[in-house]
């Protein structure tokens, strides 16, 4: 059994079941067509059913059928990493259940997350360059003067090319 | 016939120093975008496409077409010097590449990358003109079925050829199509899937579910993976000389021709056609034995191979509006911006742009060879940016683009929203490149299907008995089932044996 894609297959089913049911609210039937706008999305919904049922019972199965091209690996696709493996700078660290990874890839969301939030109360300057800086450091650069400067100089640069060279409106704040 | 005129037009327009200008800074930012770690074209072209709102449509894609070329250069750049391609079309070129590298002749190796590349590029313009034009010719009697089926086949052919699973490729390609019916009803002009937000109402836009997709969830995974340092040496700057060039010449037109045609098939991008390149010319070789330690051919083909699927993938895309990778779906998101629309009316409604296109990648292919030569040294000092530094500049390029294209909050929010998807599709091998199709199809295939019902009287049977979209609708279930055909019959072989 490949649990990975029968659990996958199981989310995948609820949200097609969902957007099935979900369809209900749209009508049915218009003046310009018989199908309605209901239609397609169910259409797409029961397709997505069986392509999820496919998923679970291939999954259940053990079986994993590859794409057209990208059997055996003797041709790769898109998304496929070929280098070889580079030297790591550091070692596998672990704190609690949680890999060094995943705690970086968890603060990476959360900083872009209230960067979403603070940059329209705050305005573009200083929320960015705050996030710039927590995004620097997560992601492994903890020299104090270096994580300012990569903050301020990344802020810059795209302050210069948004608002001077292209005249966007960036946010301004909304809190003073 | 075609008017001398417009070619003429065309080609004094592309000739023009502002044209030239934006060409070039596309290759450029293309031969950058390929060294730098996780930035392909797809990410490059979304990233830059708000810069070019005020521009000329032709000059603004031609630009954008530059720096896909430039990016497929870059990453056999990285690929021969550091044993990484910087872009996923690079990867067959570090067999021999780096081998060559580091014998000291990294010089000669990023020269035949730089020539191979532009020959392969400026091929498969050539054969891009000569097959596009009659193939939009014969585009034109295509009907709301007709562009259906055509959709239908796009999709089930990425959804079935570089993906692992073809269920997951399936269920992404659905869920594009899901994400397309957020919005407005296209026909009722009723509001669908909307929750009563205004943001909502005019769906959802597809570049903002691309940067998502694309950049930050790279970005993502990025910050996930350990930080390591590439140890970039100096080089020699030594480059192949002309006899070598020429012994290469057979091989670059064989490479290029396997690109072109690897190209036009939706869903088969650069890699493919560079590991099938480097696997025949190690065929057609008199020294196969040299494979693997730096032999030319084996540097030149992937890298002429590579560059020539722009070509094929332009095909599907100008002649029947069906993009056929995840670049190739920015550039139609980019026409569609810009008030085109790809398809084969484009030939007739728009043809001095179809035209300055042909003739900007063929320049295109020029700007590389100057460039490459030129700057690659220097450009490859680029891979020495730490990490955090070049993951935060993509986090707020992002964002900032975002905020660009609509001007709204809501959708630097969905940005993030879709970059967390990406990140969880990629972990869990889901291809993002068929959602995003979906996603640029989805409209046409839409409309399409309840057009050609309406003028069937609901019957569905009109799309299988007129007989280019019974064709076409029988390819797409073939193309579909044939990995499931295919480990049936090996399953039934090894059973027998």
């Amino acid at each position: 059994m490949i649990r990975s894609n029968v659990i996958a297959g199981a989310i995948c089913l609820s949200i097609a079941i969902f957007v099935y049911w979900l369809a209900g609210s749209v009508p049915a039937m218009t003046a310009t067509d018989n199908l309605g706008g209901r239609f397609f999305p169910r259409l797409i919904a029961v397709a997505m059913m069986i392509a999820s049922i496919g998923l679970i019972v291939t999954g259940l199965l053990g079986i994993e059928i590859s794409g057209g091209t990208a059997k055996g690996g003797a041709v790769k696709s898109e998304d496929d990493e070929t280098a070889a493996p580079a030297p790591e700078d550091e070692a596998p660290l672990y704190f609690g259940w949680f890999g060094a990874g995943e705690l970086r890839l968890g603060g990476f969301v959360v900083v872009m997350a209230i960067y979403t939030m603070i940059l329209p109360v705050i305005g573009y300057i200083p929320s960015s360059v705050l996030a710039f800086a927590a995004l620097i450091a997560i992601a492994g650069e903890y020299r104090p003067i270096r994580v300012a400067l990569g903050a301020v100089g990344i802020t810059a640069l795209l302050y210069f090319l948004f608002a001077i060279v292209f005249q966007m409106n960036l946010p301004g704040p909304s809190l003073f | 016939m075609i008017e001398t005129a417009v070619i003429a037009e065309a080609f004094l327009n592309v000739l023009s120093p502002y044209t030239l200008f934006f060409l070039f800074l596309g290759v450029l930012i293309g031969i950058l975008a390929g060294i730098l770690p996780g930035i392909n074209g797809a990410i490059g072209i979304s990233l830059i496409l708000p810069f070019t709102f005020g521009m000329d449509p032709a000059v603004a894609l031609i630009m954008m077409l530059g720096l896909w070329g430039g990016q497929n250069f870059g990453g056999g750049v990285t690929a021969a010097l550091v044993h990484t391609p910087g872009a996923a079309s690079g990867a067959a070129t570090l067999f021999d590449g780096y081998p060559l590298a580091q014998k000291g002749q990294a010089g000669k190796a990023l020269g035949v990358i730089c020539i191979a590349s532009s020959v392969g590029w400026f091929l498969s313009t050539i054969m891009l003109a000569l097959i596009a034009v009659p193939l939009a010719a014969f585009a034109l009697r295509f009907s709301a079925p007709e562009y259906f089926a055509v959709g239908i086949f796009g999709l089930s052919m990425v959804a079935s050829m570089a993906t692992k699973n073809i269920f997951k490729g399936a269920i992404a390609t659905l869920f594009g199509l899901l994400i397309v019916t957020i919005g407005t009803d296209p026909f009722s002009g009723l509001p669908r899937f909307a929750f009563g937000r205004f943001e909502l109402m005019d769906g959802i836009n597809f570049l903002i579910v691309m940067i998502g997709v694309f950049a930050i969830a790279e970005v993502l995974h990025q910050a996930q993976k350990p930080t390591v340092h590439e140890e970039v040496r100096r080089f020699s700057r030594e480059l192949p000389s002309w006899a070598e060039v020429r012994a290469l010449l057979p091989t670059m037109v064989r490479s290029a021709g396997i690109g072109m045609l690897v190209g036009t098939a939706p869903g088969a991008g650069g890699s493919i056609a560079a590991f099938i390149a480097y696997n025949e010319a190690k065929r057609f070789s008199k020294t196969p034995e040299a494979f693997g330690t730096g032999a030319l051919e084996g540097i030149a083909a992937p890298e002429a191979a590579n560059n020539a699927t722009e070509g094929g993938a332009m095909v599907p895309l100008l002649a029947l509006g069906v993009p056929g990778s995840g670049a190739a779906a920015v550039i139609l998101a980019a026409m569609i911006l810009y008030g085109l629309r790809p398809g084969p009316r484009i030939f007739t409604d728009e043809p001095v742009l179809v035209y300055s296109l042909f003739f900007g990648l063929a320049l295109g292919a020029v700007a590389l060879l100057i460039l490459g030569l030129l700057l690659t040294p220097y450009l490859a000092m680029l891979m020495r940016i730490p990490k955090p530094y070049l993951i935060t500049g993509v986090t707020g390029l992002s964002f900032m683009a975002a905020m660009a294209i609509t001007g709204l909050m809501f959708d630097v929010r969905l940005v993030l929203l879709f970059g967390i998807i990406g990140y969880i599709m990629r972990r869990y091998d889901f291809p993002p490149a068929p959602m995003i199709l979906a996603l640029v199809l989805g409209f046409m295939i839409e409309t399409s299907m309840r057009r050609a019902l309406i003028m069937s009287d609901g019957d569905w049977s009109i799309f299988v008995t007129r007989p280019i979209s019974g064709t076409i609708l029988a390819l797409a279930v073939l193309s579909f089932l044939y990995p499931i055909l295919r480990k049936i019959v090996s399953s039934a072989r090894q059973g027998g044996a």
